[in-house]
């Protein structure tokens, strides 16, 4: 009998290869076995308390009855996002939100880093790090103390600042009733006091700069401002970049614990924001599926946001979350 | 006088600097007043906060420390502090364990599954399950009225995990490879070189962890029922909001709204052991970094 | 660079982590749950708000949790919800976990009904004949038993509150007297004495800082809040609700309610109104007339006339003289104080707690506190200590070294609201008369009893109204729609009112209104 030979599918040659290619990814594998070892707590972690959660949280799409549990409750698919969409308010929720938070991403970033430049060029170190105790301060203030602060400051009666308006001869201003001035007023005290907090992360970025490139760049006649431009900012670029994208992919967060204690029925057509309304018509009023189907929603939106965010800025600041 | 980068130069060098301080000063004043205000009301002696509004600059002939001394005189104040203690304590330790564990493996850009695993993660940042999600986890994991209840749900932060990964990615790789060549597997690698040399964010980070458990009042108010296990700022949020509440309180000739100075002491006494950390810490802030270690 | 052998320390660490995660999961765990058919002590656990807010809860070790256990076989769990929407967050959640509590104080009543609805609560019409003389004394109101039933069932312990008309309307009447002016009768009376208030210096200080009428904000229901109940009332307005055609149809659609929003409006206009009165918290409000602001304001008679707190007020105006304001009367002769209510303290038993058995402990721990010894303990504290009994066998304080008005004493008695009883001996010692820095007495209950003499209505049955699906959209159209009228934001015309009743219409409130009117009539509180 002749012995046929079948020639296999793959060629010998490509055998060895994909052979190759596989053992080379198992022994990279196994070289890093000290580093999966690291990772497995983390793992450990969003898989229970993040992905976890997120697998109960289909009472999104569920009419949610405690008795019958999670599992059991009925299915009524998109409803509670329809609820939340078609709620009388739902345009002026999502147009609060959007310029709450724009601003307060646009107008917080920069003193931050300005902030930050400044204690790390000070010379006078006393003066820096008193500065910068006193800044990060406010950070550890509740809300409710803060309002108690502004009320101190703003009220039309006898607030500091409208002592100064009222003794100039002008009307006094009733900052935190009135829609013109209320989303400014949100987002100047959030500035304060979250501006010497936010400076932290940069702050600690610009001092693990080598300080021989700023000599290098002294050497060559940089001036000091130029010194900034030229090493200080480019090296913490990253870290300005991943903060932006980050907060970029919370933007439906205006702030809730601020906005909630700042506002009243006078300025809600300017303050109310998603996150309150959830709070009382999901939270206070027992629909959780609701509540956390505009919670996956704002996931989905900030998911796009940071998507998008990240591809630009990878092609325009050459780096991004990744 | 203390100065860093040695002296003056020159005259644009002087003017930046005076540019600088005045910038300074200016950030220092516009941050000081409120809070300001908030320590002079709280040593108002309890009398006067009654009669009139307060202005910032109370005579200190005037100063008392009659709230202070009601506050810490409570036992359940005491006990409240040792409980944020605790949760504070454990809660930090858990989550720097965690999240520089985890975003040192993250730095390797070879590793097999890196980009999945990161993915998975930057997804959870977006999606928040939620309130009742997470507690209905919790209460299935029987964690319910304990302490890990309070801290392990939040124990990584991913914003401080992506921070810290861009830190550490940012040291040399040299570090790294001269260890790897002198026999060191990448724990040792970790241990003994990468964080002694990441103390600045370390210390940041832990920073922000401890803040984030110290001041926090929803997690236990949600969490635990025995009231022995209440952390300060859950007692602090009761007092704030106690002569408010018109519904819930009943009205009676025996106990006074707590007044303005007792609240504000609350407010003092629940952030003074963080402001006297946060010297001792900084000190690190303004070391050099990388002392010598690489050669080019 | 010596590098040690640390493979072994990071593994070592990881191995410190789970212990110290394994001692936090068994230490301090969480609450046990015995079935009442062993015989051992049945584990309850109850939840209420304390009476106390600013101090702590018991301790661990308290001596009545002892007693209790000795007593009536039964390991009290005893939790203090936090303040306000906290408290009712809190609850929720575990209500979703469907772990409620055995035993609870119904703090929010629409949240309750929702818990009903799903099957979360216990029916206790069983546990009432196992409590006959709690039964007898607090849960034998027909009316409010009808409130407490929902399809035949009764499914909350509810008791009457006789104490209910606590909200009066305060005037400066040292004031007054200094202006030469008379009490306010009518409504033009009111608007001109807030003006005379506010422009001519009643307290003679000789600066322009006092204004005619203080107010703030209430967070419950649609309107502007109680603050103006009497205005409202003097044009026949009273509540939220109008029952007079025989259906449930909500008052702002009573042309009464429009003339009254006017009047505000031109109070507000005359600037005799604190200005702040939107953003002003209860607490600022209270300040402020403790520091002199304010000629009227609204205030509950305690928080005005107690000793604690008007304390505050008699240091810096010992001549100053509080006197509640009598109802004022409208253009048609109406007048009205407001609405009041017999609902009183409320508590609620979880399906569960019903299912594992525990009905019967629940009835022996509420019996025992109903009077006599648990009634004494946890409302009082102990004899002797805290308390005395006199020779009529009522309470006092006197010559008591830690007496349970202090402070010192407050975390022990935190469960008193559980099982006060409102009775005149009661009151008397809750609401003592006290003599001012000027020398004049004052007493509270007399006060409180002036106050109530005056023409109220009972609104009790409004309480049985299920909420809207959107209520909380309902009631910040009505809320900002009102306050934007008010303070000139919006124009104030025939029109723009229409406009704004008509917009209901978008909310749906019409089904709303008819949901009401089906219900109230299924319960039989509306004819």
């Amino acid at each position: 009998m002749r012995t046929e030979v079948i020639p296999p599918l793959v060629s010998k040659a490509e055998t060895r290869q994909s052979v190759g290619r596989t053992s080379r990814l198992l022994r990279r594998i196994w070289r890093y076995r000290m580093v999966y070892l690291m990772l497995l707590p983390g793992i450990i972690y969003f898989a229970l308390f993040r992905y976890g959660p997120l697998y109960l949280a289909q009472i999104a799409f569920k009419d949610f009855q405690p008795v019958l549990g999670v599992e059991a409750s009925p299915w009524i698919g998109f409803q509670n996002f329809l609820t939340f969409f078609h709620s009388y308010y739902f345009a002026q929720l999502l147009a609060n939100t959007l310029i709450i938070s724009s601003a307060k991403l646009v107008f917080g970033i920069p003193p931050a880093i300005i902030l930050a430049l400044a204690l790390s060029e000070a010379r006078f170190l006393p003066l820096a790090r008193l500065t910068q105790t006193v800044t990060y301060l406010p950070h550890f203030l509740s809300w409710v103390v803060v309002f108690g602060v502004l009320l101190g400051l703003l009220s039309p009666d006898n607030g500091l600042i409208n002592q100064a308006v009222v003794k100039a001869g002008s009307q006094p201003i009733d900052f935190l009733t009135n829609p013109a001035w209320f989303r400014a007023i949100i987002v100047s005290s959030d500035i304060w006091k979250e501006a010497g907090w936010g400076a932290i992360i940069y702050l600690a970025a610009l001092l693990s700069i080598d300080p021989s490139q700023y000599e290098a760049a002294a050497l060559d006649g940089a001036s000091r401002l130029q010194r900034i431009w030229y090493i200080s900012l480019p090296n913490i670029k990253d870290v300005i970049v991943l903060v932006t994208i980050l907060r970029l992919g919370t933007i439906l967060d205006a702030g809730f614990a601020q906005i909630f204690v700042l506002y009243s029925l006078p300025v809600y057509s300017v303050g109310d924001v998603i996150d309150t309304w959830v709070y009382r018509e999901g939270i206070l009023n027992f629909q959780f599926g609701l509540a956390t189907a505009v919670g996956l929603f704002k996931g989905a939106i900030g998911l796009v946001l940071i998507v998008v965010a990240n591809r630009v800025a990878k092609r325009f600041a050459g780096s991004g979350l990744y | 006088m203390k100065f860093r980068l040695g002296k003056p130069k020159n005259m644009g060098d002087t003017t930046f600097d005076g540019g600088v301080n005045l910038f300074l000063i200016l950030v220092l004043l516009i941050t000081f007043i409120p809070i300001w205000y908030a320590v002079i009301v709280s040593l108002t002696p309890l009398e006067l906060t009654k009669s009139q509004g307060y202005n910032l600059f109370l005579p200190p002939t005037q100063w008392s420390l009659e709230a202070y001394r009601q506050l810490l005189g409570q036992d359940s104040f005491l006990n409240a502090l040792l409980m944020s203690c605790l949760i504070t304590g454990s809660g930090v330790a858990i989550d720097m364990i965690l999240t520089t564990l985890t975003a040192y493996a993250l730095t390797f850009k070879d590793l097999p599954g890196r980009n999945i695993f990161l993915t998975l993660i930057i997804f959870t940042f977006l999606f928040n399950a939620g309130l009742i999600p997470t507690y209905l986890m919790v209460k299935n994991l029987n964690l319910l009225n304990t302490i890990p209840a309070v801290i392990l749900p939040g124990a990584i932060s991913v914003y401080n995990l992506l921070v810290m990964k861009t830190f550490f990615q940012n040291l040399p790789s040299s570090l790294r490879e001269s260890a790897i060549v002198d026999g060191a597997n990448e724990v040792q690698v970790l241990w003994h070189i990468i964080l002694p040399l990441s103390r600045p964010i370390l210390l940041t980070i832990g920073l922000f962890y401890a803040v984030g458990h110290w001041n926090d009042f929803f997690q236990p108010i949600l969490y635990l029922s025995d009231p022995n296990l209440m952390p300060l700022p859950v007692l602090l949020r009761n007092i704030l909001l106690a002569s408010s509440m018109n519904d819930y309180v009943e009205q009676n000739a025996l106990f006074a709204a707590p007044q303005d100075a007792l609240k504000m002491a609350a407010v003092i006494l629940t952030m003074l052991p963080m402001l006297f950390i946060y010297p001792w810490i900084q000190r690190y802030f303004t070391k050099g970094v990388l002392l010598g270690g690489v050669k080019e | 660079m010596k590098i040690g052998t640390t493979t072994r320390g990071l593994a070592l660490g990881l191995c410190l982590l789970a212990v110290l995660l394994g001692q936090f999961l068994a230490a301090c765990g969480g609450t046990p749950n015995t079935p009442s058919n062993s015989n051992g002590p049945v584990d309850l656990t109850v939840w209420i708000d304390p009476a106390v807010p600013e101090v702590s809860g018991p301790p661990a070790n308290w001596d009545f949790y002892t007693t209790v256990r000795q007593k009536l076989n039964i390991n009290l769990h005893l939790t203090l919800l936090p303040l306000g929407d906290d408290g009712n967050t809190k609850m929720s959640a575990a209500a979703a976990a469907n772990n409620l509590p055995d035993l609870f104080q119904i703090t929010d009543t629409n949240l309750f009904l929702q818990w009903v609805n799903l099957g979360l609560i216990a029916p206790v019409d069983n546990l009432l004949p196992m409590m006959p003389q709690r039964t007898k004394a607090r849960y034998s109101d027909p009316t409010l038993t009808k409130l407490a039933t929902v399809n035949g069932k009764i499914y909350m312990l509810q008791e009457p509150s006789s104490f209910n008309k606590r909200g009066g309307v305060f005037i400066r009447k040292d004031w007054l007297d200094k202006l030469g002016l008379p009490m306010p009768k009518t409504l033009d009376d009111l608007f001109n004495v807030a003006k005379a208030f506010t422009y001519n210096d009643p307290d003679g200080d000789g600066k322009n800082d006092t204004y005619g009428f203080g107010a703030t904000t209430s967070s419950s229901g649609t309107g502007l809040g109680a603050a103006f109940s009497t205005i409202f009332g003097a044009y026949g307005i009273t509540g939220g609700w109008d029952y007079s055609s025989g259906k449930a149809v909500l008052n702002v659609r009573d042309p009464g309610y429009l003339q009254a929003v006017d009047f505000i409006k031109k109070m507000s206009d005359a600037k005799v109104i604190d200005p702040n009165w939107t953003t002003l918290t209860t607490n600022d409000f209270r300040a402020r007339w403790k520091q002199g602001k304010y000629g009227i304001f609204p205030e509950d008679f305690c928080a005005g006339i107690c000793q604690a707190n008007y304390q505050a007020f008699d240091t810096n105006f010992p001549k100053g003289v509080l006197v509640p304001l009598g109802p004022i009367q409208g253009p048609d002769g109406q007048a009205s104080m407001g609405t009041f209510s017999n609902v009183g303290y409320r508590m609620g038993v979880s399906q569960k707690a019903m299912n594992a058995g525990k009905g019967p402990a629940i009835a022996k721990l509420l019996e025992w506190l109903n009077s006599g010894e648990g009634y004494y303990l946890a409302g009082f504290g102990k004899e002797g200590t805290n308390y005395k009994l006199d020779a009529q066998g009522n309470i006092t304080t006197a010559g008591v070294p830690v007496p349970f008005t202090t402070h010192e004493e407050a975390p022990y008695i935190q469960m008193r609201n559980m099982v006060l009883n409102n009775s005149p001996a009661e009151l008397k010692v809750r609401y003592p008369s006290f003599k001012t820095k000027a020398g004049r007495t004052i007493d509270p209950l007399q006060v409180y009893n002036t106050i109530a003499s005056m023409p109220w209505k009972d609104d009790t049955m409004s309480y049985a109204i299920p909420p809207a699906s959107n209520q909380a959209d309902i009631n910040r159209y009505v809320d900002e729609a009102l306050v934007q009228f008010v303070t000139g934001q919006k124009p104030l015309t025939t029109d723009t009112w229409n406009t704004f009743v008509k917009g209901l219409d978008g909310l749906n409130v019409p089904d709303w209104e008819a949901k009401a009117t089906q219900t109230l009539q299924q319960r039989g509180l509306l004819k």
